[in-house]
């Protein structure tokens, strides 16, 4: 058995489509969540468990064929029963400390009420996405506001080129509809995608680079 | 005796691809790590430091244009100056485990032996093992993961194999015109041709996702276009 796609999706379709994802995620409660669509960009309202749920409710409905942009006002609240916070905060620190990548002492927390602020300067965006991974992932964290920062770099002229490359070596990224602007250390991606995961591979390219201390993706999914 | 085949220009191409982005990534240390390819199935072999090298090497070999399928034989070494006992590090992934969230109420078990963890025990979802293997796996002086924790197996729904289709056909970015879905007995089974890895993997994912499937049999060729 076969299936078929259609090229545009109306906003009642793209409604149904982003519901039917959530109830396919088997880690949230799609019945806690509301959907609401305009010309492609969903709104997500709600409230569900834990800052983790949340998180993976937004990539639900950015999976979905048709989604231009998700706006998550999904409030998480805090259903276990109330986790100290020093318990919370020593969790992340060994949680931290103990994840293979991440150097000792270069992101520090700070637990209120479940909300975690994280601080400290890192090499790489990648080592902010995994430690914010980590931390979304421990019991009683209702909200991760990371403030990590990147150790200062220098910008250079081949940071365009390298970037560039990257774009069209990988599978995903269509580098003809990609533009690349080099401003110092800063990358502005723009142009179109066809879906979320070619937006983020794109995004990822260009914090790959040595050179880059800012990417501004702004780069439009344009459904298929 | 050994044979040798001329590699196509087109393998040369994919190799310094992946060579290139396996350089380019910061999350993996690829010095070590060789790269060979034949029609478009690359090899990694070698040796990285941590698993987490391990996997973001594949995955970075997975992402290049052109690239079939990617068979890891990277192997972990971790550097001699820093060890950990295996004790140690069971003790650290008890603990770890204790404050997941995925593992809350699950009934998991931890052993290491020379920095392999084996993980056992009971979830009631699939989503739980994944999430904790993964984290395990994330952690440091963990040199592999053998995953045997065990599923709650579940009632498969009668419209289970429209469910996975309506799934698939919803995924941005997923061809699905000549993919093939077939489900019995909470086993579902893929074949077809996509054009990427990513798809691929994608696939698997989402048919996996129901709670009610206990195996996906993933069969679909990747066939790059090549332009």
């Amino acid at each position: 058995m076969t299936a078929t796609q259609t090229s545009t999706y109306t906003d009642a379709q793209v409604k149904q489509m982003v519901e039917d994802e959530l109830r396919w995620t088997p880690q949230i409660d799609a019945a806690t969540i509301g959907v609401s669509v305009k010309d492609g960009a969903v709104t997500l309202t709600g409230e569900v468990d834990s800052f983790l749920w949340r998180h993976l409710a937004a990539k639900a409905a950015l999976r979905v064929r048709g989604v231009r942009s998700v706006a998550n006002d999904v409030t998480a609240k805090n259903a276990f029963s109330p986790i100290d916070d020093t318990d919370i905060a020593e969790a992340i620190q060994h949680t931290l400390r103990w994840t293979a990548g991440l150097p000792d002492g270069s992101i520090d927390a700070e637990v209120t009420n479940g909300n975690v602020i994280l601080t400290g300067s890192v090499a790489w965006d990648s080592q902010r996405r995994a430690a914010e991974k980590q931390v979304r992932q421990i019991k009683g964290v209702h909200w991760v506001d990371d403030r990590v920062t990147l150790a200062p770099r220098v910008s250079s002229f081949e940071a365009h080129k390298h970037i560039t490359d990257a774009l069209k070596r990988n599978a995903l990224t269509d580098a003809a509809r990609i533009d690349v602007v080099v401003d110092g250390t800063r990358v502005t991606l723009t142009g179109t995608v066809a879906s979320y995961d070619e937006f983020r591979q794109a995004e990822r390219a260009a914090w790959s680079s040595p050179h880059v201390t800012e990417v501004r993706n702004d780069l439009t999914v344009q459904p298929r | 005796m050994s044979l040798t085949v001329t590699p196509t220009r087109h393998d040369i191409a994919v190799q310094d691809a992946v060579g290139a982005e396996l350089a380019w990534r910061p999350n993996v240390d690829a010095r070590h790590v060789s790269v060979t390819v034949s029609d478009g199935i690359v090899l990694l072999t070698g040796t990285v430091s941590t698993l987490g090298e391990r996997r973001a090497a594949v995955r970075a070999a997975q992402s290049v244009s052109g690239v079939v399928t990617v068979i890891d034989e990277i192997v972990v070494q971790p550097p001699g100056t820093t060890t950990l006992s295996d004790a140690e590090l069971a003790k650290r992934v008890d603990a770890a485990l204790r404050w997941h969230a995925a593992a809350i109420g699950q009934n998991i078990r931890a052993e290491v032996v020379h920095g392999r963890v084996l993980l056992t025990g009971m979830v009631e979802a699939d989503w739980q093992r994944r999430s904790v293997e993964r984290f395990v796996g994330s952690l440091e002086h963990v040199v592999g993961v053998t995953d045997e924790i065990v599923v709650t197996p579940r009632p498969c729904p009668p419209d289970l194999q429209d469910q996975v289709v309506s799934a698939l056909r919803r995924q941005s970015g997923l061809d699905v015109g000549k993919i093939s879905v077939n489900v019995h007995d909470g086993e579902v089974r893929l074949g077809g041709i996509v054009s990427t890895v990513a798809q691929r993997l994608t696939a698997s994912r989402v048919a996996a996702a129901h709670p009610a499937v206990r195996a996906v049999r993933n069969n679909i060729r990747v066939i790059p276009d090549l332009i």
